[in-house]
């Protein structure tokens, strides 16, 4: 009976669609996606984003290769990945930090080549996939 | 060694993978089905994922080429240049995208859409991603997309995940079904074999032990026959008391002998489930009183008080294997009466539960120590070694006693504490014979119109008084019991008086009243004792007295039985044939019948028993079974063949024989043999067996014309 209960549900999950609620988290991720890209687009020198380590005081020009479509969220804040290529052709992370205000989207924080704070945020279960 | 056929052997293998199945199935389906669904799951996130980012970076980069074709103008922008739609088109690449609307966020006034001509017509539904644009002045740009890709990844999904779980159960099914078979099936068909086989072999060999036990029964049964039956014979001539002593010893050591083979041939034909219990009428209340009766002699040797009582509102008759209840209760009251070294024995029989009776065997003994009771009923065991040398036995007769208590449907249980006694109670079901009526049926000790007469009871013993008491309440009589006579209330003047002989008698013997006196031993009666009953009581033999007491008609009986009948001329006037292998057993005949008064022919075979028939028939014959040659079921069907063919009133038949089982009487009575005697064949059971003939009138003298021609 027991079998029979699970079955039913597992069925139900697997056939019923993912309805308004998904439509609403595609309408967030191409927003947040464009976003993004704006922000992106707009912090590029010459093609290139510009960072400065603040340790060493190093200005270091990382060229956009590759956007990640995952989405993290975390309470009120989205982050979202990409892939940027340093002169020496090494790849490094770029994390932005996204959060909504008076229903636009906007980047409150990068981080480039420092995807520590990130991974302690995911291991501690505070951010966790958009979906 | 006999083989079980094919079909026995043959393992259920469907069966078992059926059942295996309908639990592996669902649970493979589970798990697969939630695997597969997670998978899939994460694709279509995966999906939805990449069309958002796709939307949004085309949308975003669209935004930004019209920002920068703003910035090349010195004024407000004319979004009706083809330039503005031509960028605007270069979205409608992406599948999803149904239409992009370029619009002025002060009133919502469409400044561009594409594609031209059609615009967002009938997509309504789509998703809409609204993107300002930092031109001059600033618009909104908003791309109109639906989910169709979604729907369609979906469906593919839902295709691939059905057809991989359907492709999935039936690759698993089939591999299950031949790994079962490989894997689980041979060796379970192997060990069922062998286990079959092992069990073949364990059931040849119970039945070749049982044969060899029951085989040994008999060959050690024949000589017991001839020890046995000469040391009776010994013991009825002159000795001295030396000589008498030692043949005594004989008779004990025989009895002792053949009890132990009987134990093991019970044990054994119960472990071989060949035990079968009769369902004959028998008075509980006789089977009790004869077993106190035969153990009273061991019981006075020792010093023990040895009394017995069955409640008098349990039927007089019921239903059940006689023999092997008295058997049960030789068994443990002997164990009581042998263990007990001071005290009494008490065996009291009443109702239990609903259709029940407990049969209650309470000793004074020492008592079993509590982690040795459970060895009490196994087979072999005794109590500790210190008993076995003291007492002796093989530990057989209790583990035999509950194995026919349960046989019999009831149980048989044991209550001990070390010091205090023990006591083992016998519950088994109460099956009143219909025809008995319930309770002790005798006629009323009290006379009607009357009041009921009083009779003191004077026992020290309160517990055998109260079952002396019950059956004389029981029939009306008014019990007055005490253990002295400073007991008796001086205003109840009795009508009777029963004195237990260890009671002093004060000033009672000068008295009228009659007495009945109950002793252990011979009393003369005199003036004062009227009668005196041996202890244990028979409760008839009470009755009785009592009746004969209180109706005045009470003379002075002595306290032995009259000789029942002289102890020569028993069998008189009878031809008797017998019929043995054995020369020891045939001298035994001789010596049996010497004074007996009857004519007897002895014959060493069957052959020559027919033969010896043949020549002048005879009115008993004593047939021994197991003879070489000519058996004694043979010769009997070949004196049953004369007797039709010469019309000659049939003898009486007896099987004696050692072979003791329910099958061996009825292969007996289909050879037509009359009557079963076992061996060791005892003179006192033979001269029981004739009389008990000869009053039923089933043996009698035959007519002149048909007897031997030597007389």
């Amino acid at each position: 009976m027991t079998r029979l209960a699970l079955f039913a549900l597992l069925a139900l999950s697997l056939f019923s669609g993912t309805g308004a609620q998904a439509q609403s988290l595609t309408e967030v991720r191409t927003q947040l996606q464009a976003a993004l890209q704006r922000s992106l687009s707009r912090s590029m020198m010459d093609g290139a984003l510009p960072h400065l380590d603040l340790t060493t005081g190093q200005l270091t020009k990382f060229y956009p290769t590759e956007n990640h479509e995952i989405i993290l969220k975390m309470e009120a804040v989205y982050v979202m990945c990409a892939t940027l290529l340093g002169p020496d052709g090494k790849e490094v992370p770029v994390d932005y930090y996204i959060t909504q205000s008076g229903g636009r989207y906007g980047v409150i924080r990068t981080e480039i080549d420092n995807r520590t704070p990130l991974k302690a945020l995911m291991d501690a279960g505070r951010a966790t996939r958009l979906e | 060694m006999a083989m079980t056929d094919g079909a026995a052997l043959r393992t259920p293998t469907l069966g078992l993978y059926l059942k295996l199945t309908a639990v592996m199935v669902p649970t493979f389906l589970l798990f697969a089905a939630s695997g597969l669904l997670w998978l899939s799951e994460k694709n279509l996130l995966r999906s939805e994922e990449a069309m958002a980012m796709r939307i949004g970076n085309a949308t975003s980069r669209l935004g930004g080429a019209l920002e920068r074709f703003s910035d090349q103008g010195d004024g407000a922008v004319d979004w009706a240049s083809p330039y503005v739609t031509d960028l605007m088109q270069t979205l409608l690449g992406d599948p999803a995208i149904r239409c992009v609307e370029l619009v002025d966020p002060a009133n919502r006034a469409v400044l561009a859409v594409v594609p031209e001509g059609l615009g967002c017509q009938g997509a309504d539904t789509a998703v809409s991603l609204p993107y300002e644009v930092f031109s001059w002045p600033i618009t909104e740009l908003v791309t109109r997309f639906d989910e169709r890709e979604i729907a369609t990844v979906k469906r593919y999904q839902r295709d691939f995940l059905l057809l991989l779980l359907a492709g999935g159960i039936l690759i698993a099914a089939l591999a299950n079904w031949l790994s079962f078979r490989v894997i689980v099936g041979r060796p379970l068909r192997r060990l069922i074999t062998r286990l079959e086989e092992a069990r073949e072999v364990a059931v040849i060999a119970n039945d070749a032990k049982s044969d060899f036990l029951a085989k040994m029964s008999h060959e050690i049964r024949t000589p017991m026959n001839g020890i046995i039956g000469m040391a009776d014979m010994l013991s009825e001539t002159d000795l001295t008391p030396e000589q008498d002593s030692y043949v005594s010893t004989m008779v004990r050591s025989g009895d002792a002998l053949l009890t132990i083979i009987n134990d093991i041939l019970d044990f054994s034909k119960i472990e071989a489930g060949k035990l079968t219990l009769a369902s004959e009428p028998y008075r509980l209340r006789e089977i009790v009183e004869d077993v106190t009766q035969l153990l009273a002699p061991l019981a006075a040797r020792k010093g023990l008080m040895l009394y017995s009582d069955v409640a008098p509102d349990l039927p007089e008759i019921m239903l059940g294997d006689a023999g092997r209840l008295r058997q049960i209760l030789v068994n443990i009251a002997g164990n009581a009466v042998k263990f007990t070294l001071e005290g009494h024995v008490a065996l009291r029989a009443s109702a239990g539960g609903p259709g029940q009776i407990v049969i209650r065997v309470h000793d004074s003994g020492v008592g079993i120590p509590s982690d040795q009771q459970d060895k009490v009923f196994t087979a072999f065991e005794q109590v500790d070694n210190t008993a076995t040398r003291s007492f002796g036995g093989t530990g057989l007769g209790l583990a035999v006693s509950r194995q026919l208590v349960t046989l019999m449907g009831g149980t048989l249980t044991l209550h001990s504490r070390e010091g205090e006694g023990t006591r083992f109670d016998i519950t088994l079901p109460l099956i009143p014979q219909e025809s008995g009526g319930r309770g002790l049926r005798a006629t009323p000790l009290a006379q009607p119109g009357l009041d009921a007469p009083v009779i003191w009871l004077l026992d020290p013993c309160a517990d055998r008084r109260a079952g002396i008491a019950a059956p004389l309440t029981h029939l009306g009589a008014r019990v007055i019991a005490g253990g002295s006579v400073a007991d008796m209330p001086a205003a109840a003047k009795p009508a009777l008086i029963l004195r237990d002989d260890r009671v002093a008698d004060g000033d009672l013997t000068e008295g009228a009243t009659p007495q009945i006196l109950l002793s252990d031993r011979a009393v003369a009666p005199s003036d004062a004792i009227r009668s005196v009953l041996r202890k244990p009581l028979r409760h008839a033999l009470l009755i009785e007295a009592a009746r004969a007491a209180l109706n005045g008609h009470l003379t002075a009986r002595p306290s032995e039985p009259a000789p029942a009948r002289r102890a020569e001329d028993w069998a008189e006037g009878l031809h008797i044939l017998g019929v043995n292998d054995n020369a020891t057993n045939r001298l035994l005949l001789e010596r049996y019948f010497a004074r007996s008064g009857a004519q007897l022919r002895l014959a060493a075979s069957g052959a020559e028993a027919v033969a010896l028939y043949g020549a002048a028939p005879a009115d008993l014959v004593l047939m021994d079974v197991s003879m070489p040659g000519m058996d004694g079921y043979q010769a009997t069907g070949l004196i049953r063949t004369q007797e039709a063919a010469q019309d000659l009133p049939p003898a009486h038949v007896v099987a004696v024989t050692a072979n003791v089982l329910e099958q061996h009487r009825q292969e007996a009575h289909l050879a037509g043999m009359d009557g079963f005697l076992g061996k060791p064949l005892r003179k006192a059971d033979l001269i029981a067996y004739i009389a008990r003939l000869r009053e039923s009138g089933d043996l009698m003298p035959r007519p002149a014309a048909h007897r031997p021609a030597a007389e």
